[in-house]
């Protein structure tokens, strides 16, 4: 029992987590599709990144 | 550290260009346009290289020239990469010359000359590179052949020295094209009469005043086909039946002697949640199949100006039509890439009509109902809702173009790139890449929703309590009025639709933790067949998702997000509305 609700305080705190920085990222107005490379456009936070060869 | 500015004509293999020297991934597409921010790689950790959005010019004003322009005005830039399409010198050269305006070495790649030999031009590169005094480098970026040329000059930094400080200064453009031509018959030589390529010959078929629009209207039936019928659709169902037959059943055994509430939390919450959406993914992919086939061969760019004469009706140019194209995978980007329209009205009008193309996400909602109350004609019904959105896009754009947005009618000018063989490695990433953004989806925001769901469907202020009784009830009791009119005013959609706000997919899983995981026996309770056709109708023209409000509201500020969500949300309701209405009539 006390497993059980330790395991399920966890996923309910993740999946708290989880929503609250997704909403944010949404809110920023950041691609909401997942892909990296939808379009150049939509992943401006990705082409931030330094690509290195 | 060196920078170096990558810049060209649109379609000319910039990307590919930039994906090669700096070990990069970014989206590479045949159709001019791909590219409307500036991305940054880096060479060597030495050499910085900076990908700008494709221009004609820098005499003119869209936003990616601007982009350009004053990237070059206002940054250190050491280097200017030009890359430029062998096989169509004249104009690219145009840029050229307006390049050597800002007295940086160029160093100027001629991509795409085994396209040039094919089409019977032969190049002087030496007499090219004097005429020009400019280092060239011929390459075929699509194949890496001589990108190591390229990695090499950079490297040894022997382009200094080298910036054109020749006579380019032209008064007006007839001047400057004079020029390049005059410069051109020195240095290259026609063979003549190779006769036609076979871009020309298919180009004759398929841009053919009575056979254009049929096979256009073919190549969509056959996307339709392959993605319900012949690939997506027989995959769903052996998914779903490997969740719903083989893992919850199993699960139900694994978790017998837990507490009720904790096999609720994973068979219902989880399970029911995030496996309801997981099993559309082969749909998702082979849809997404399809669209990369179009983008790598490129037909997009043909389908674009057959869609000219419609779009100048909607008040927009066929240019338009590429951000409303990709509206059918994603908005948010969608209403980005509206920004490489020439007019602020436009692009304006562009982000407004882009929600209503029905964006992939809504995709398992669709066939989620549709596959229950509409098994023999699924692939009709969708397709109705595709149409649906395209009509009412024309309607909205005819209705804005002559009340918000009055404006002159623009010509359409595109460039249509050759027709080349998708490569299966490019087809198969671009497919991997939107399809993983699927996954990562069911993994993030729809993992969380359908948990939150969960608590709030099982919890109320007074404790564990019936779904009936619990917090979210409460929720959609609340806002169900607003849809009773419609016909599917139960608590349990209102909350599904609220939660569709955060992604469209959620509306699934959603329904998977409120009915249940085995949806499909359930849903016929809560709908009827007309009832579930609003509903989707509804699911279709209300806005897509927050990030794409936000979007609009970063490109064009809070007014007209706040008009985009009010518009979309009277437009779906009054829709949804008449169509019940009409419904109940028949």
């Amino acid at each position: 029992m006390i497993i059980e609700i330790i395991v399920s305080g966890l996923i309910i705190i993740a999946a708290v987590v989880i929503f609250v920085k997704n909403i944010k990222k949404q809110a920023s107005g950041e691609c909401n599709c997942g892909s990296s490379t939808c379009s150049s456009s939509c992943a401006s936070a990705n082409q931030k990144k330094k690509i290195t060869k | 550290m060196i920078t170096a500015a990558l810049i060209g004509n649109p379609n000319v293999g910039k990307t590919t260009l930039f994906n090669s020297l700096t070990g990069s991934n970014q989206y590479v597409g045949n159709w001019a346009g791909v590219t409307v921010e500036k991305k940054e790689g880096f060479l060597n950790n030495s050499i910085k290289i900076v990908d700008l959005p494709g221009i004609y010019a820098m005499d003119t004003y869209s936003n990616e020239e601007k982009v350009s322009k004053n990237f070059l005005l206002n940054e250190k830039v050491d280097v200017i990469i030009n890359i430029v399409d062998a096989s169509n010198l004249t104009r690219n050269l145009y840029l050229t010359t307006q390049l050597a305006a800002f007295k940086i070495p160029i160093i100027l790649v001629l991509n795409m000359v085994d396209v040039a030999k094919k089409k019977g031009l032969n190049i002087d590169y030496k007499k090219l590179e004097k005429e020009l005094n400019v280092k060239i480098i011929p390459i075929v970026a699509s194949k890496n052949t001589d990108i190591d040329k390229v990695i090499d000059v950079l490297k040894e930094g022997n382009f200094f020295g080298e910036a054109i400080d020749n006579d380019f200064h032209f008064r007006n453009e007839n001047e400057a094209y004079q020029a390049i031509e005059a410069i051109l018959k020195k240095c290259t030589q026609q063979t003549p009469n190779l006769g036609k390529t076979l871009t020309d010959k298919i180009d004759k078929i398929f841009l053919n005043k009575f056979l254009a629009y049929p096979i256009f209207a073919l190549i969509l039936v056959i996307i339709f086909l392959f993605t319900f019928s012949w690939v997506g659709g027989p995959l769903q169902n052996l998914l779903d039946s490997a969740v719903n037959v083989a893992l919850i059943p199993e699960l139900h055994i694994l978790l017998a002697s837990s507490s009720p509430w904790f096999s609720s939390l994973l068979i219902d919450g989880i399970v029911g949640g995030v496996g309801s959406v997981v099993v559309f993914f082969p749909l998702i992919l082979s849809l997404f199949f399809c669209i990369s086939i179009l983008e790598d061969s490129g037909y997009m760019a043909r389908a674009a100006f057959l869609m000219d004469k419609i779009m100048t009706k909607m008040g927009l140019s066929g240019k338009a039509f590429i951000p409303l194209v990709m509206g059918f995978g994603c908005s948010v980007p969608s209403i980005m890439s509206a920004r490489t329209l020439e007019s602020e009205k436009d692009r304006k009008l562009a982000a407004l009509l882009i929600p209503l193309m029905s964006c992939n996400a809504r995709l398992p909602i669709y066939v989620l109902l549709t596959s229950v109350f509409f098994p023999k004609h699924q692939g009709l019904v969708i397709g109705s809702l595709y149409l649906l959105g395209i009509a009412l896009a024309f309607l909205i754009g005819i209705l804005f173009k002559n009340t918000l947005f009055k404006k002159d009618d623009e010509p359409l000018i595109i460039e249509l790139p050759d027709y080349k063989f998708p490569e299966i490695k490019n087809l198969l990433f671009h497919t991997w890449d939107k399809g993983k953004g699927f996954i990562k989806k069911a993994g993030t925001i729809i993992f969380s929703i359908s948990i939150i769901l969960w608590v709030l469907s099982n919890f109320s202020f007074t404790g564990k309590s019936n779904i009936d009784t619990s917090f979210l009830a409460s929720i959609g009791r609340f806002i169900s009025p607003i849809f009773k009119p419609l016909g599917f005013g139960n608590w349990q959609n209102s909350v599904a639709l609220l939660s569709g706000l955060a992604a469209k997919e959620v509306v699934v899983s959603t329904m998977g933790v409120l009915y249940g995981a085995n949806l499909a026996k359930v849903i016929p309770t809560f709908f009827t067949p007309l009832t579930s056709y609003v509903f989707l109708v509804y699911v279709l023209l209300y806005p897509p998702c927050i990030s794409a409000l936000a979007t609009m509201k970063k490109e064009y500020g809070n007014k007209m997000a706040l008009f985009a969500l009010t518009y979309q949300l009277a437009l779906a309701w009054v829709v949804a509305f008449i169509v019940y209405r009409i419904g109940i009539l028949l």
